[in-house]
């Protein structure tokens, strides 16, 4: 990652190239495993089966599991962003609007 | 047998593994809750997310009827299985005013949290949940919290890094200080212990998550793995 640029908005939309291999295929595969149509999940497991195998399609699941697990005990336990991550996640927070979850005030900006 | 062999995209050998004892974690007792009870919040944990229509039924729903949860612990699990976004201070508060203890609190949170992981990962690879177990014993669960616990800012008590965290906290979080999310659920340290491998084996390990340009063995580079994980905190409305 040093060295490389990316469009972090690339991140949340998939219609945004971010300049990470294979990203629009990983957005769209993480968006249907959190939605409800099992269709869209399957033709998203397939085109990223295509692009990056099967081995990355199970570590996407896995980290996308991972992040349910992390997001839901950050959420309910109230947890505060890092005093070290504070300044250095200030431009990203911002680019991407995570200043304006609820979960923001769990941490004194 | 491998826990997902239906699925034509397999994990490796060590994730399978730690998927199955974390699988029969719900069904045995633990801290706060008894093997009944924790299956229970698991079950119902599922047939929230399946009535939600964001996960398919595996057949086991009958299990959240083992046994009676009460009306606070159903508010917390449902806000819980369906990402957390409205838990705030109060809602945690409350719940506790309401008969729920702290320790309760986040056993509950942590139950949901890891079946919730291991859904979505079924999920991902094109399979149903696994099938939970009956209640496995009776047994009474410890009630036991540890002196080591204190007011860290968050919503509930956690086991502090060392020194203040004692040889508990170095039995968690090993020799280098751990992160705010690595210690969330540590009032209970047995559920502390399980997301901490969970965090190690399925992401990183401790010390090597700030790390950005390190290797876990994923078929995934650390860019991809985190534009995976920013679109589902987004999702999730995490802020952490």
């Amino acid at each position: 990652m040093s060295g490389q640029n990316y469009d972090l908005k690339g991140a949340l939309d998939p219609n945004i190239e971010s300049g990470v291999e294979h990203g629009v295929a990983l957005v769209s595969f993480t968006r249907a495993i959190t939605g409800k149509s099992t269709a869209e999940l399957d033709a998203a497991r397939n085109e990223l089966l295509a692009v990056a195998g099967s081995a990355a399609v199970a570590t996407a699941a896995l980290i996308a599991a991972n992040f349910s697990l992390l997001d839901r005990l950050a959420n309910a336990i109230g947890i505060s962003l890092d005093d070290m991550m504070v300044k250095p996640s200030a431009d990203i927070r911002e680019l991407l609007g995570i200043n304006a979850y609820p979960s923001a005030a769990n941490t004194a900006l | 047998m491998s826990l997902y062999a239906d699925s034509a995209h397999q994990p490796s050998a060590a994730i399978d593994a730690l998927h199955t004892d974390e699988l029969g974690s719900f069904s045995r007792v633990g801290t706060w809750g008894s093997a009944a009870q924790r299956t229970a919040v698991a079950a119902t944990t599922r047939k929230i997310r399946v009535e939600a229509g964001i996960q398919e039924s595996c057949g086991d729903e009958a299990l959240a009827d083992c046994v009676v949860l009460p009306d606070p612990v159903q508010r917390l699990v449902r806000e819980v299985a369906l990402g957390g976004i409205a838990v705030d201070r109060k809602f945690c508060q409350q719940v506790q005013a309401e008969g729920v203890t702290e320790g309760a609190y986040v056993e509950i949170v942590a139950l949901v949290s890891r079946i919730v992981n291991l859904d979505i990962f079924a999920r991902g690879v094109g399979v149903l949940p696994r099938p939970l177990a009956a209640p496995a014993d009776d047994k009474a669960p410890s009630f036991e919290r540890p002196a080591e616990a204190v007011d860290e800012g968050f919503f509930t008590a956690s086991v502090p890094n060392a020194p203040a965290g004692g040889e508990l906290a170095k039995s968690l979080y090993g020799a280098a200080p751990a992160v705010n999310v690595l210690r969330a659920v540590t009032l209970v340290p047995e559920e502390g212990h399980r997301v901490v491998a969970l965090i190690r084996q399925q992401y990183f390990p401790a010390e090597k998550l700030m790390a950005f340009d390190s290797d876990n063995g994923h078929a995934l580079s650390r860019a991809q793995i985190e534009l995976v994980a920013t679109k589902i905190s987004e999702h999730n409305k995490c802020f952490y």
